[in-house]
């Protein structure tokens, strides 16, 4: 079955109208190397409003971001920052005397105290500190962060952190977080790491907060808790928000906006009544789980798709090319009582006791799976451990017949594999025509229109695009093609290009994708 | 005794090099090879303020410690746009132009102190006086250990308190991600101003130690040499906690010294002594690359 997505138009009951404006900015224009990505954008935010900011990959989404949070200059233009109770306002481009006051620059740090918050989509908590800290260091005019009250006057400097650990561990507790306050910032899970982040902008004062991607890479109960906390912060602590988002995870927001930015051509259009497809529930919870578009387009008829629980909440789908699908022949992917340890902590192979009983999975020239599991599952741990970046414990992987459990990762690209890795893996100096000749498998770039930009210059969208050129086989043996989130970043057009290249890849091959849970498919 | 009691002595002045060369490069992430350089100065202030015009220990180590804060804006500016591989670099310019100002600001036929010839250059400063706190002075050997222990002490306990401070806590979140902490409205480059500041102060106290201790003070004291000594320090012994650079100090002034014990041939000796102390650092990097007792690797 496959949920259909069904048009409804936006907007929530919530009105704007009439309240105050929070942000102005007009008339901002930004070009990289020629190419304007912003064209005399103007806009105005409301208090109150939540922003859905969408657009094409490369359209200027992120640019835009960063400009309006003080990381990036616009060339031309003007920005008012009204929420905070003095008002500031930049115009650009800025004279070089501006510089020299040491009370007016453009930088984060001056645009962050007029009320202006933001996350990143990796979402960057400070790793080495509890999650404690990391709320309770946002807090702004902590007298105990000035060194000569740290040094002399340590009981006050102690009286006020005592006080803002307790707001911190508050707002832990808020988070579902209770008994997490000494939890290292990079020994939580993805889902709870971006709850801290938004927590932590609200506390340094964020009255506008500039969300990229929240919901990327989190499975359902992920969703579902950056959701509520996104909700309640909006309803009680009145937040205007602006997100983006990739569009796999609009139909989450739906509760949430009651505007839509549509950046295209450089310029922003508001209120763009797109359809939305409907909102499902699980539990009572208002989260849609629906199977993409892509899915379909990819399984083709299905009587060819099946379906099978793995232990943790995983579930692996499989979709057979019937012509090419050869059960007989030699597997191309066979994984036997595969464990895999992060630490000492046995990730891959456990049973749903948490028992390290192995994982199997075997993959037929012509198959394509699709292993969905919730963050924490291990995707990332079992991509490195097929790859030959992580160490197994125990068990065989066998790629086209031959083990190769301990052979590095460059003999396993020749026996065979084909991995697309995260785009951060990706070289970002390098032009892409150039990244393209190092692939093994590939170096075409006919149709990529970006080929002779760096990888640094790229936007999200394309980076995702020119891993995916890379990891697919033009020809040769059957290859076990690896597939990390390969469509995180792509708008509609971009995924539907994306599986049109991979159905298009040899039929032979076998694909294993890797996506978080929060898709069903059957 | 004297030997044991002299390298006590040493000891004191590398923990204070090293806890304050690890505010820098443990707390703030910032990789420098200049402190050396402030160490130096530390010690010329002092050795100029006490042979020439006769000043105590604390009033000359105060001003050596102004001097050194004011001086320390040369690494802290450029961080502000320097990073990585490049702010290495940017460092290790003002390390030399340290070590080649102390090397040539001499005269031959001007009397020293005198601003044409302010260090004496390759010649050195000669005749330092032993510390005069307040009428007192730590004459013998085992007094002298004691004071130096004490001053260590003291600057250790700053440090310690800074380190363990919400001040010290925003130092580990600018190394961690400056711009997330940015974005949370910290004025990162005044704090690494603050840090860079406090810690070449503190290292002045270190410089100011060794030149009343050995009484001689030449620019080998600013050298890169010297600079690498002290960076290896904190890095074996462990960088963003306050343990680490204790245990590297004791780790690379013991090391050298049991090899003495060694039975080389005399004419191979120092070279040998050289090629294993290597060695050893290569194998402690190689097995333990967050350092002996660290908590963080630099990047």
């Amino acid at each position: 079955m496959t949920i259909a997505a069904q048009p409804m138009l936006e907007i929530s009951a919530r009105s704007t109208v009439g309240s105050r404006v929070v942000l102005r900015a007009q008339g901002l224009r930004k070009a990289f190397g020629g190419q304007r990505v912003l064209d005399d954008l103007d806009l105005i935010l409301h208090e109150g409003e939540v922003v859905l900011l969408r657009g094409e990959n490369g359209s200027g989404k992120t640019t835009l971001l960063n400009i309006l949070t003080g990381n990036l200059e616009p060339d031309t233009g003007t920005i008012e920052y009204l929420a905070d109770s003095t008002p500031r306002s930049y115009s650009f481009p800025r004279r070089w005397w501006q510089e020299l006051n040491p009370f007016d620059h453009f930088t984060p740090e001056f645009v962050a105290r007029e009320g202006i918050g933001r996350t990143w989509q990796d979402v960057r908590l400070f790793g080495s500190q509890s999650l404690r800290d990391n709320i309770a260091v946002a807090k702004p005019g902590h007298s105990g962060e000035n060194p000569l009250v740290a040094l002399l006057a340590p009981a006050r400097a102690n009286s006020r952190e005592g006080a803002f650990n307790s707001q911190a561990d508050a707002m832990l507790a808020r988070l579902g977080l209770a008994g997490r306050e000494q939890s290292s910032g990079d020994m939580v899970s993805l889902g709870q790491s971006k709850r801290v982040a938004i927590a932590r902008a609200v506390v340094a004062g964020a009255k506008i907060l500039f969300l990229d991607e929240p919901l990327a890479g989190l499975d359902r109960k992920g969703i579902t808790d950056v959701l509520t906390l996104l909700e309640s912060l909006v309803r009680e602590a009145k937040l205007t928000l602006v997100i983006v988002e990739h569009v796999f995870n609009f139909v989450h927001l739906h509760h949430l906006v009651n505007v839509h930015w549509m950046l295209e051509s450089g310029r922003l259009e508001k209120n763009h009544a797109e359809p939305i497809p409907q909102i499902d529930s699980i539990d009572g919870i208002p989260v849609t789980i629906a199977a993409p578009s892509w899915f379909s387009q990819l399984a083709g008829s299905p009587e060819h798709v099946t379906s099978e629980r793995l232990p943790r909440g995983a579930t692996l789908t499989r979709t057979r090319r019937p012509d090419h699908w050869k059960p007989e022949a030699k597997p191309v992917l066979e994984i036997k009582g595969l464990i895999v340890n992060r630490g000492a902590r046995s990730v891959i192979g456990l049973d749903e006791h948490g028992d390290p009983n192995g994982f199997d999975l075997t993959l037929h020239q012509g198959e394509i799976a699709i292993l969905q599991a919730p963050n924490g599952w291990g995707k990332s741990t079992l991509f490195d451990a097929l790859c030959g970046n992580a160490p197994i414990k125990r068990g065989t992987i066998a790629i086209n017949g031959s083990t190769v459990e301990s052979t590095p990762p460059w003999i396993r690209a020749q026996t065979g594999l084909a991995a697309s890795p995260s785009a951060a893996k990706l070289f970002p100096s390098l032009k892409v025509s150039e990244v393209s000749r190092l692939s093994p498998h590939s170096s075409s770039t006919g149709s990529i229109p970006f080929a002779s930009r760096t990888i640094s210059s790229l936007s999200g969208g394309e980076k995702q695009r020119t891993l995916l050129r890379m990891a697919l086989p033009d020809s040769g043996m059957p290859q076990l093609v690896l597939l990390d989130e390969p469509f995180a970043m792509l708008d509609d057009i971009a995924t539907r290009q994306a599986v049109e290249a991979i159905i298009g890849t040899q039929p032979h091959h076998a694909i294993l994708f890797l996506i978080p849970a929060n898709h069903s498919f059957s | 005794m004297n030997y044991l009691l002299h390298l006590l002595v040493y000891f004191d002045i590398y923990v204070i090099v090293a806890l304050s060369l690890n505010l820098i490069v443990g707390y703030c992430g910032m990789l420098t090879l200049a402190h050396a350089g402030y160490y130096a100065i530390g010690g010329y202030t002092y050795a100029l303020l006490a042979l020439n015009l006769g000043w105590g220990f604390v009033p000359a180590v105060a001003v050596a410690m102004l001097v050194c804060a004011v001086l320390s804006l040369a690494v802290a500016l450029p961080s502000w746009r320097l990073r990585g591989d490049f702010f290495v670099l940017g460092t290790l310019a003002v390390q030399a132009l340290i070590f080649s100002a102390i090397y040539n600001w001499s005269s031959p036929d001007t009397p020293l102190g005198s601003w044409k010839n302010l260090t004496n250059g390759p010649f050195g400063i000669t005749g330092i006086p032993r510390p005069s706190i307040f009428g007192w002075t730590p004459a013998s050997p085992l007094s002298f250990t004691l004071f130096a222990t004490v001053v260590a002490g003291s600057c250790g306990f700053v440090l310690w308190r800074l380190q363990r401070s919400p001040w010290g806590r925003l130092l580990l979140a600018i190394r961690d991600d400056e711009l997330a902490a940015r974005g949370l409205g910290k004025n990162t480059r005044f704090i690494k101003i603050q840090a860079v500041a406090i810690a070449s102060s503190i290292v002045a106290v270190a410089g100011a130690l060794y030149a009343s201790h050995v009484r001689y003070l030449d620019p080998s004291s600013a050298s890169l040499d010297e600079g690498i000594l002290v960076l290896s320090m904190v890095i074996v012994g462990g960088l963003g906690n306050f343990k680490g650079p204790i245990v590297g100090a004791f780790v690379l002034i013991a090391l050298p010294e049991l090899l003495r014990f060694l039975s080389l041939p005399d004419t191979q000796a120092a070279n040998l002594r050289l090629l294993i102390y290597g060695l050893l650092l290569v194998l402690m990097m190689h097995f333990r690359p967050n350092g002996i007792a660290g908590a963080y690797r630099v990047q």
